[in-house]
């Protein structure tokens, strides 16, 4: 009988866990469904997030209210409307402000070292925890003793 | 007389400090219990003298004396009282002067609370730490950061006032004091870590004795960090409270260290493992607080916070070099004592989860850092202006903080040692259906996108397992007769309210980053219209004078709510903008800025509108994790008094602490929270 009730409960706990599963994707697929990031308004809102407001130390056009950055945002907006690609919306930039006034590097060679040196980094760390924990497992025998007790 | 009295000050804290240091160190040297109990009163002559600096300098600042250099330059006769006071931390000088009287304030504290152990050398060469470092400082002070030179012929008749950014809030009493109360905090783990590799006592007694110094630190930067966050949003005016500055970065760079150890050295604690991490976390996170000072005070970065250019340089990276330099070299001398006795059993474990965690949060700092001085280094390597910004970091660090939400939410679930899935599965139920309902109700309730709708989700979990360990802690109490009140303290329970407070944060983040909207419109009076969703009528504008400082302010009406944004002109910097706000909870803040306004006020104004939803839970999660971290510092039920933690010796090579690993030092103190 108990063995029959703890393979109900089992069953049950799953498909507790697999409704929820089911839900959180379908929530999650339904909430995802918006706007076209392609558009133009996109388009203009991430320009406008990667351009250094002239008149600024550190913050983008799209973040700032200063007189130049306004200004910048309107260029910025005609060109996207004129269809001009985001790369020559950059690159006039570039050529108008100087590298600088993007706030991600724009030159490749600055610009994939700023991402690959982290990438690179926490990949040799993921493969030292790996590492650790390979060389570090203790024997099937050992295992045994696992404290099971309570966390909360 | 000031500068007198104030170079007397800083002169006797220089010549207690090293002297001090002279005498522990010999008194170490030759064993001598005497010696070392004389040299630790130079602590007395430290406290007397940068008291007296102090007041020297705060004396100036009130009695306008602009015979000193540094109150010429920071103070004005018209200078509001209150501004009088914090100009001592207005620049470089003053702020080094403020650094002297914290650190010395964590010395004479630690001096007091390890009286009875003066002579235990553990504490001996500690305290010996604390001198040099306090050495250092009165030297700089001295030297090229003297806040008492005077000037060359008269004094001037009014002096320049503070920057104005710093004379528009009063956050300035608070933001930085307690950004420095967290920094400088640090200073006592240090030297403790310093003092436990010197000695070769090396096991877990030290880090408890020290555990309330380092949460009590990491509180006061924490608070500290999500004040200046405030005080950006209050006083900066441009909408936002988070720019990746390098100085902002400067201040979550230890923050991310010490967080990391916060965790991990419970693993230490319970298990004796990560023994080389945890002394190098404490190492880095001391000398990233003395990177952030050299960022900030050296002017080899630009930054609205650099508020001062100096050739204090190559001092202070020097220091940071020597702090790295030590500590490293330390740890490698002692590495074969800090092999730790036992090892990770399962990944699927608290402590597989604290080393997954701290993984994250050094990725997280090296990111940063990395962003920090990549532009120094290419402009170095390649005479090339480059600029690192939000993009960036936001592209970088989001899926970090992610994998950081989801682990801070299965975490506090998982038992040390191993786990089973069914396990997991249990406890983690309740949770998971929180998580679900956050992101049903957000669906529901129009949200949209998939970034923000996981992040709530992952919220929504992480919410639900710290309300789980808490309700079941406080009905655990309340059981046992202790008063449910203990449900709420010690370090597992406080340590899931600063949760609470870390996930408000990262929705309020999540919020701002992803609905967070602008624009700009320019009305005459009378007249109104719609922007971004928000209708503006704007009354009226009228000029004001006041003694320090004159300007426009003007009465809108934003969704029904009058605001009145101000733009103000300083003797020597004009435009600093003041914004009206209307916050509201759950819907957020409607930020109204005057972007442009004709002088006196007269004729059409442009208006900046933002709209930053649920930026309120920033603020209130900040200070939900102060209160958390205040709690986690109350002993827990289950806490024991130990007799001398500090001379409890290292666990011998092999010695596993199993379950027990503070316990199975003699006189060591449990961990409080009990059921970590």
């Amino acid at each position: 009988m108990s063995g029959r009730r703890g393979r109900r409960s089992l069953l049950a706990t799953r498909s507790a866990w697999a409704l929820l599963a089911a839900l959180a994707v379908a929530f999650l697929a339904f909430g995802s469904v918006h706007g076209n990031p392609d558009s133009p308004k996109a388009r203009i809102a991430s320009l406008d997030g990667i351009i250094k407001c002239p008149a600024c130390e550190d913050l983008s056009i799209a973040q700032s209210n200063a007189p130049s950055a306004v200004t910048l945002r309107h260029e910025v907006a005609r060109f996207v409307d004129e269809g001009w690609s985001d790369a020559r919306v950059e690159s006039w930039v570039t050529n108008r402000y100087g590298a600088a006034a993007l706030l991600v590097p724009s030159s490749a060679g600055a610009g994939e070292t700023l991402y690959l040196v982290p990438v690179g980094l926490v990949g040799l760390a993921v493969a030292g925890l790996g590492w650790y924990l390979w060389r570090r497992r203790p024997s099937a025998g050992a295992r045994g003793t696992a404290d099971g007790g309570s966390a909360a | 007389m000031n500068a007198v009295l104030g170079q007397a000050g800083v002169a006797l804290g220089l010549v207690s400090s090293a002297g001090g240091a002279i005498g522990l160190l010999i008194g170490l040297l030759r064993r001598s219990e005497p010696l070392v109990r004389a040299a630790s009163k130079a602590i007395f002559g430290l406290v007397v003298g940068v008291l007296l600096a102090v007041f020297a300098m705060e004396h100036a600042l009130l009695t306008h004396d602009f015979s000193l250099s540094y109150v010429a330059n920071n103070n004005a006769r018209q200078t509001p009282l209150l501004y009088d006071i914090t100009g001592m931390w207005s620049a470089l000088q003053g702020s080094i002067l403020l650094w002297a009287l914290i650190l010395t304030g964590y010395l004479a504290a630690m001096y007091h609370r390890f009286r009875h152990r003066l002579t235990d050398r553990l504490f001996t060469i500690a305290g010996l730490v604390g001198m040099c470092i306090a050495a250092y400082f009165f030297a700089l002070m001295a030297g090229p950061a003297n806040p008492f030179l005077t000037v060359s012929g008269h004094p001037v008749s009014n002096g320049l006032g503070p920057n104005p950014l710093l004379q528009d809030n009063p956050l300035i009493a608070f933001h930085p004091v307690l950004l420095y109360l967290g920094y400088v905090g640090f200073t006592v783990p240090f030297a403790f870590a310093i003092a436990a590799l010197v000695t070769g006592r090396l096991g877990e007694g030290w880090l408890v004795e020290t555990r309330r110094w380092t949460v009590a630190a990491w509180a006061f930067l924490t608070v500290g960090i999500v004040l200046g966050a405030w005080w950006s949003y209050q006083v900066l005016g441009w909408g936002g409270f988070w720019a990746w500055d390098p100085v902002e970065n400067a201040a979550l760079l230890p923050w991310l260290c010490a967080t990391a150890y916060l965790h991990s050295v419970m693993v230490q604690e319970r298990r004796g493992l990560l023994r080389v991490w945890n002394l190098s976390l404490l190492i880095a996170t001391y000398a990233l607080t003395i990177l952030g000072t050299f960022l900030t005070r050296s002017g080899v970065i630009v930054s609205v916070h650099a508020f001062s250019d100096s050739n204090l340089g190559p001092v202070l990276i020097a220091f940071f070099g020597v702090v790295v330099a030590a500590g490293v070299g330390l740890i490698a001398w002692r590495g074969d004592q800090l092999h730790s006795p036992g090892s990770i059993d399962s990944p699927l474990s608290r402590e597989g989860a604290f080393l997954v965690n701290n993984l994250l949060f050094a990725a997280f700092a090296l990111v940063v850092l990395i962003g920090t001085v990549f532009p120094l280094f290419v402009e170095a390597l390649s005479h090339q202006t480059i600029s690192v910004g939000a993009p960036y970091y936001d592209a970088v660090t989001g899926p970090i903080g992610f994998a950081l939400l989801f682990f801070m939410a299965v975490a506090p679930v998982l038992p040390w040692r191993s786990a089973s899935v069914e396990l997991l599965r249990s406890r983690l139920a309740v949770p998971a259906w929180v998580g679900l309902a956050v992101v049903a109700g957000c669906v529901l309730g129009g949200v949209r996108g998939f970034g923000p709708l996981a992040a709530f989700g992952l919220a929504g979990v992480a919410a639900g397992s710290a309300l789980r360990q808490l309700v079941l802690a406080t009905w655990s109490a309340h059981r046992s007769g202790a008063g449910a009140w203990r449900g709420f303290v010690g370090r597992a329970n406080g340590g899931m309210i600063v949760h609470l407070g870390v996930v408000m944060v990262a929705c309020g983040l999540v919020a701002a980053n992803s609905f967070g909207h602008r624009g700009t419109v320019t009305l005459r009076p009378g007249q109104r219209a719609v922007v971004e969703g928000h209708s503006i009528a704007f009354y009226s504008a009228h000029h004001f004078v006041h003694p320090n400082d004159n300007g426009v302010v003007a009465s809108v009406l934003v969704d029904g709510a009058l605001l009145r944004p101000a733009i103000t002109n300083f003797p020597g910097q004009e435009g600093i903008g003041t914004p009206g706000i209307d916050s509201s909870f759950f819907s957020g803040d409607v930020y109204v800025t005057i972007d442009s306004a004709l002088p006196g006020g007269r004729g059409p104004i442009t208006f900046g509108i933002v709209a930053q939803p649920m930026i309120m839970w920033l603020w209130i999660g900040g200070f939900t994790i102060g209160v958390g971290a205040l709690l986690a510092a109350v002993p827990g039920k289950r806490r024991r008094r130990g007799t001398e933690a500090v001379s409890a010796p290292a666990l011998k090579s092999g010695q596993r602490p199993g379950r027990e690993p503070v316990g199975a030092e003699p006189g060591a103190v449990l961990p409080v929270g009990s059921r970590t």
